[in-house]
C-alpha cells in the first residue's frame, strides 16, 4: 500500500501575517487561593539562572517543537507568569535583547508584559520601557479589599489603583485583570470596580469568572464548605453589567471576557484565538508551530537545565486536518468577530459550510450562534453558554 | 441406616450474631467431626455474601454421631434454618424435618423479633425446645433477665434453660446430652413403606446440578432409585445418595428418620422444591408430606441493566432462579429505562441480597425501580386482576377498590422507645393489636400494617428512632382494602414511567412534592426550562421547575489552554453521550438510582 502524505496544513503564520512569542516568567512571592498556574513561590534563588536560560532559550530556540528554517517576523511578546514585575528589570531586558538579537522583530511589535500592583514601581516601569516593552497588564482581581483578602491577595484596592495610575504615566497602554464572582461580591462592589477602572482612563480590562481548579486551595476551601460559589445566574448578570458599562464607555467587547476601545486589543492574545502561530518560552510554555502544539517541562530548574541540553519540549501533539478545523471554531467563535468564512478556509483549506453544516445550524437553530454564510458567531445568550457551541465543533 | 430410636432431628432458633454458627462449629468439634480450629470459620455458613452480611440464607443439614453418658451412640442431623421472616416457609419446611430446636439467645442481647417469629413457627410445628442461652462468658451478659424473658415466651420451662459460651466451649456437652434427653425420636410407622422423603433445602451446584436435602418420612431411599417429585411430577434417577459429615459423604441408602442430601439429573431448582416430596416412580406414596406452597413473591421491582447488558442481564437471572426458587421474573420495558425485568422477591431482605448478587457475582450494574407489593384490584365490571407494577394500575374510573397485603409486624424495643415506635408505625398507617412486657424493661409490640410501607423506609426509621435497639419481623397476614393512587411524574411534560409509584391517597401530595423536588435537584440545568410535575391522573399535584442554564463558558483560553481545554470539553461531550433522554431534557444515568433511592430527609 502506498501511503500518501496528506496535504500539508495552511501555515497560520503566513496566513495571518503575525507571528508571536511568550515568555513565562513562573516566579510569584506568595501563590494565591485560586491560582493553577505553574507558578512557584519562595524559589527566588533559581531567578538569575531561569533567566539566562530565557534568553539561551530565545536565541536558539531550544523549547520549538519543530526546526524553524527560517525566523518570522515577531509582531507580537507576551511575558507572563507567574509575577514578571518580581524579576530585576535588567534580567527581563536581557531576554527581550535576545529575542531581538535573534528574531526578526516588526517596528510595531505589540510587547507586553504582566504585573502585580504590589510589585510594579514606577522604576521598574521606566525600565520595562527602555527595555521596548509598550503595554503592561494588571492582575487588579478587585477594587474591593475584602474580597482581596479572600482571593489570598497581597495587595489592596489603593495600591492597584496607584500602580494602574503611575502605569499610566509611563505606558500608552495599560490593561487590567477582574475576577467575576469571588464569593462575598454583590452587584453593587461589582458594578463600582468595573466603573472605577473606567473612571481612571483604563482602555482595555479582562474580566474572568472565577474557577475552582482541582488542586488548589480554593478548591478544597469549596468542598470543605469554607467558601460558597457565587451561583452562575449571579455571575451572568454581572458579565452583563460589565458589558453594558464598559461598552457605553466605548469600550468594545472583543472577546468572550475582554474589552478594548478600537485598536487597542491585545495583538498577542487575539493571535491565539486566531488560530495563530508563537513560539512559548519558559516553564510549562506551550507552542504552536508548524501544526504542532507542544509544551516545556514544567520546573524551573528543570527547564534550565533543559534548554541548554536540548531537553526542555515535555510533549506534543500534531494537530490534523480535522483538528485544525475544530480549534478554528474553538479559539475563533471566542471573538466577538467570530468565525468568517474566508479566514476559515484560508487556515484550514477547506469550507467551512462543507466541515460543519450541520453543527451551524444547530447552533443557529438553538439562537446561541449567528450565521449568515460568511461569517459565524456567537449570540450574546450564546457568549454566556459558549460551551454548548464549542462543543458542538468537537470530534 | 440408623434404628429411628436413636435419631435426634434438630435445628436451632437464633437471631443474627447469636452464636448460631459457632455453636454448630462447637458440637462437630465434640463429637469428633471437625478437628478443633480446623475450619477457620463457621462451617455452615456457605456463600461469602451470607459471611459479610453475617446471615444464613441456604440450609445445610449436618450428620454427627454423639456418644451419650447412656452409653448409646446417637446420629444427630443438625440441620440448618435460614433466619429471616422473608424466607419463613423455608423455614417451616425445614422445622418439619424436625423433632427439636434449641433456642439460641445472647446473653448480652435477650430475645428479639426475629427469634420470636422463628420460636412461634417451631412452637407450632410442635418442636421439643431446648432453651439455651449463650455467652454468658460475656461482660455484658445478663443470663437473669434474658432467662426471664424465656420464661415469659415459653410460658415457663420445666427442665430447665442451659447457660453456655459456645465460644469457649462452656455448656456445650449439656447441651449434646439435652438434645438426646428432651427432643423425641423421629416417630416412624412400621407398617407404612412408602418412600416420602421431604425436601427441606436445595442448591444449585455448576458441576453437580440441583443438591436436595431430604427428610425420610417414611419408606427408605435406595441409591439409584428411580424417584418422582409428588408436587412437580417430575421424575429423574438418583446419581448420588448421601450424608454431610460435615462434607459429602455417598451412602447406600437413607432409612425412616434420617436426612440426607440426594443428587439426580436435575438442572433446575423449580423442578425439586422445597416442601416437594420425594417419592418411587415405580411405587409411588399414597399422599404427599402435608404442606407444600408454591414460593409467592411479596416485594417486587424493575431491574433495568446498562445499555448492551439485557442478555447477559437476562443470563444473570436465569442462574439466580436456578438457585433461588423464591425468585421470579418477567420481561418488562420502560420508556425511560428501556428493556428490563420485573423481579418478584419473597420480601424486602431476599431482594437485597438477589440484587446484590447480581451486582457482586454477575458485574451487573443495574437500575433498581422503587420496590412494590402485589396489589388486587376489582373493577367496576365485577373482574379483578393482581398487579405489581405501577405501570399496570388501571385508569381509576375502571377501579372498584383495591386491596394491598398487611403484615404483622413484632418489633421488640427497650420500653424508654415505646414512644418513638408507635409514632413510627402510626405514620406507617400500622394498628397497634398488641403490647406485651417481655421483661421489666423489654416490651413486644404486635401491630398490623401495610406491606408497602414496611418496605419504603420503616425499618430505617425504626432503627434511627431507637438508636439502633428495636428489631423487627413480619410476616403477611391478609389483604385489605386501601384507598391507593398511581402518582406519575412528568419531565417536560413527558410521564416518565420508571418514577411512577402506587401511594396511599394521604401520602400522594407529600410524595409528589418530595418527588419532584428531588428530580429538581438531581436534572441538570439545559438551554430550556423544566418542568417536574407529579400527577395522579391528569391532575398536577405538585410542580418543580429546573431553570434554563445561564452560563457555561471557560472564561479564559489562551495560548496554553487551547489542548487542555479542548480535551475538557471533549471529556464533558463524552459524558453528555452517555446521558440518558427523556424526550428532550438530558438526565445523568444516576438520576434513577439517586432519585429512586429510599430515604427520608
Amino acid at each position: 500500500m502506498s501511503t500518501l502524505a496528506a496535504p500539508a496544513l495552511p501555515r497560520p503564520r503566513e496566513v495571518l501575517g503575525e507571528f508571536g512569542i511568550y515568555v513565562h516568567v513562573p516566579f510569584c512571592s506568595h501563590r494565591c487561593g485560586y491560582c493553577d498556574f505553574n507558578a512557584y513561590a519562595g524559589l527566588d534563588e533559581a531567578i538569575p539562572s531561569y533567566m539566562e536560560a530565557l534568553a539561551l532559550d530565545a536565541r536558539t530556540a531550544a523549547s520549538s517543537p519543530v526546526p524553524i528554517d527560517e525566523r518570522p517576523v515577531v509582531t507580537s511578546i507576551f511575558v507572563g507568569g507567574g509575577t514578571p514585575s518580581l524579576v530585576p528589570a535588567a534580567s527581563l531586558a536581557a531576554v527581550l535583547h535576545a529575542i531581538r538579537e535573534t528574531w526578526p522583530v516588526a517596528p510595531d511589535c505589540e510587547i507586553t508584559c504582566e504585573a502585580n500592583p504590589e510589585s510594579a514601581t514606577p522604576e521598574l516601569l521606566r525600565a520595562w520601557r527602555e527595555a521596548g516593552v509598550n503595554r503592561v497588564s494588571f492582575g487588579v482581581q478587585s477594587l474591593d479589599d475584602r474580597l482581596l483578602g479572600a482571593l489570598g491577595r497581597v495587595h489592596d484596592a489603593a495600591t492597584a489603583v496607584s500602580a494602574l495610575l503611575s502605569a499610566m504615566e509611563v505606558f500608552d497602554r495599560v490593561s487590567a485583570d477582574l475576577i467575576l464572582g469571588i464569593p462575598g461580591e454583590d452587584d453593587e462592589t461589582w458594578e463600582a470596580g468595573v466603573r472605577a477602572l473606567v473612571g481612571l482612563g483604563l482602555r482595555h480590562l479582562s474580566c474572568y469568572g472565577l474557577t475552582y481548579e482541582e488542586g488548589t486551595p480554593l478548591h478544597s476551601w469549596k468542598r470543605l464548605g469554607k467558601v460558597v460559589p457565587v451561583p452562575d445566574d449571579d455571575v451572568a448578570r454581572r458579565w452583563e453589567t460589565a458589558d453594558e458599562v464598559l461598552s457605553r464607555a466605548g469600550l468594545g467587547r472583543y472577546e468572550i471576557s475582554n474589552w478594548a476601545v478600537p485598536g487597542e486589543h491585545s495583538r498577542h492574545n487575539d493571535l491565539y484565538w486566531r488560530c495563530g502561530e508563537y513560539l512559548g518560552i519558559g516553564a510549562g510554555a506551550h507552542s504552536h508551530l508548524d501544526g504542532v502544539r507542544s509544551w516545556t517541562v514544567k520546573g524551573p530548574d528543570r527547564y534550565a537545565r533543559g534548554v541548554r541540553e536540548g531537553t526542555s519540549v515535555a510533549g506534543s501533539e500534531t494537530i490534523d486536518a480535522a483538528g485544525r478545523a475544530t480549534e478554528v471554531m474553538f479559539c475563533g467563535l471566542r471573538r466577538s468577530d467570530g468565525v468568517s468564512a474566508d479566514a476559515f478556509r484560508s487556515l484550514t483549506g477547506v469550507d467551512l459550510e462543507a466541515s460543519f453544516r450541520p453543527e451551524l445550524d444547530r447552533c443557529a437553530a438553538a439562537g446561541l450562534l449567528e450565521w449568515d454564510g460568511s461569517r459565524a458567531r456567537l449570540t450574546r445568550r450564546g457568549t454566556l453558554l459558549a460551551n454548548e457551541v464549542l462543543t458542538a465543533f468537537l470530534g | 441406616m440408623t434404628d429411628p430410636a436413636l435419631i435426634r432431628n434438630i435445628c436451632t432458633v437464633a437471631h443474627i450474631d447469636h452464636g448460631k454458627s459457632t455453636l454448630a462449629d462447637r458440637m462437630m468439634e465434640r463429637t469428633g467431626l471437625i478437628k478443633p480450629g480446623a475450619h477457620d470459620s463457621q462451617f455452615l455458613d456457605r456463600m461469602d455474601l451470607e459471611k459479610e452480611r453475617g446471615i444464613t440464607i441456604k440450609a445445610a443439614a449436618v450428620r454427627m454421631t454423639y456418644a451419650a453418658q447412656d452409653g448409646k451412640t446417637y446420629v444427630f442431623n443438625l440441620i440448618d434454618t435460614p433466619g429471616h421472616v422473608d424466607f419463613s416457609y423455608e423455614v417451616s419446611r425445614a422445622l418439619e424435618a424436625c423433632e427439636g430446636a434449641l433456642l439460641l439467645v445472647d446473653a448480652t442481647q435477650g430475645v428479639e423479633a426475629q427469634t420470636i417469629a422463628n420460636l412461634y413457627l417451631a412452637i407450632e410445628a410442635g418442636l421439643d425446645i431446648i432453651p439455651v442461652i449463650n455467652k454468658c462468658d460475656l461482660a455484658g451478659a445478663d443470663p437473669d433477665r434474658v432467662e426471664e424473658e424465656i420464661y415469659h415466651l415459653l410460658g415457663g420451662v420445666e427442665e430447665g434453660v442451659l447457660r453456655i459460651s459456645a465460644k469457649t466451649g462452656l455448656g456445650v456437652d449439656e447441651v449434646l446430652e439435652a438434645v438426646v434427653q428432651r427432643v423425641s425420636p423421629p416417630k416412624v410407622d412400621p407398617s407404612d413403606h412408602h418412600v416420602r422423603g421431604l425436601i427441606f433445602d436445595s442448591m444449585y451446584d455448576p458441576f453437580r446440578g440441583v443438591i436436595t436435602y431430604v427428610r425420610m418420612m417414611s419408606g427408605t431411599l435406595a441409591d439409584r432409585s428411580e424417584i418422582r417429585m409428588m408436587a412437580t411430577r417430575y421424575a429423574t434417577d438418583i446419581t448420588e445418595l448421601g450424608v454431610l459429615a460435615p462434607d459429602p459423604t455417598p451412602t447406600d441408602a437413607l432409612g425412616p428418620g434420617e436426612s440426607g442430601y440426594v443428587i439426580t439429573g436435575i438442572k433446575d431448582v423449580r423442578q425439586a422444591r422445597v416442601g416437594d416430596t420425594i417419592t418411587l416412580a415405580a411405587d409411588p406414596a399414597p399422599d404427599a408430606v402435608p404442606g407444600f406452597r408454591e414460593p409467592k413473591p411479596m416485594v417486587w421491582t424493575g431491574l433495568y441493566p446498562e445499555e448492551g447488558e439485557y442478555e447477559e442481564l437476562r443470563d444473570a437471572l436465569e442462574k439466580l432462579t436456578l438457585n433461588d426458587a423464591g425468585f421470579v421474573f418477567e420481561p418488562e420495558s420502560s420508556h425511560a429505562l428501556g428493556f428490563g425485568f420485573r423481579c418478584g422477591f419473597l420480601g424486602l431482605l431476599h431482594m437485597e441480597i438477589a440484587t446484590e448478587r447480581l451486582f457482586r457475582e454477575f458485574g451487573l450494574d443495574l437500575i433498581v425501580t422503587a420496590p412494590t407489593v402485589s396489589y388486587q384490584i376489582e373493577l367496576t365490571d365485577g373482574s379483578s386482576l393482581s398487579i405489581h407494577s405501577p405501570a399496570d394500575m388501571p385508569d381509576p374510573s375502571r377501579i372498584e377498590r383495591i386491596l394491598e397485603p398487611f403484615v404483622r409486624a413484632m418489633i421488640i424495643v427497650p420500653s424508654e422507645y415505646v414512644g418513638q415506635v408507635m409514632e413510627v408505625c402510626q405514620s406507617k398507617r400500622g394498628l397497634q393489636s398488641r403490647m406485651d412486657y417481655i421483661s421489666t424493661d423489654r416490651v413486644e409490640l404486635i401491630y398490623e400494617m401495610p406491606l408497602s410501607e414496611i418496605i419504603f423506609d420503616f425499618f430505617d426509621q425504626l432503627k434511627s428512632r431507637t438508636r439502633g435497639y428495636a428489631s423487627l419481623d413480619y410476616e403477611p397476614i391478609e389483604y385489605r382494602e386501601s384507598k391507593m393512587v398511581r402518582v406519575d411524574l412528568l419531565v417536560h411534560g413527558q410521564p416518565v414511567d420508571a418514577f411512577s409509584s402506587i401511594v396511599h391517597h394521604e401520602r400522594a401530595y407529600s410524595w409528589g412534592r418530595a418527588m419532584t423536588h428531588r428530580l429538581q435537584e438531581l436534572i441538570p440545568r439545559q438551554m430550556f426550562d423544566i418542568a417536574v410535575q407529579a400527577a395522579i391522573g391528569s391532575k398536577i399535584i405538585a410542580r418543580e421547575t429546573v431553570k434554563a442554564k445561564r452560563k457555561d463558558v471557560l472564561s479564559k483560553c489562551y495560548g496554553g489552554d487551547v489542548t487542555r481545554k479542548r480535551k475538557l470539553l471533549e471529556q464533558q461531550k463524552k459524558g453528555k453521550k452517555k446521558m440518558k433522554m427523556l424526550g428532550q431534557v438530558e438526565v445523568p444515568q444516576d438520576v434513577f438510582i439517586k432519585a429512586l433511592r429510599v430515604e427520608e430527609k
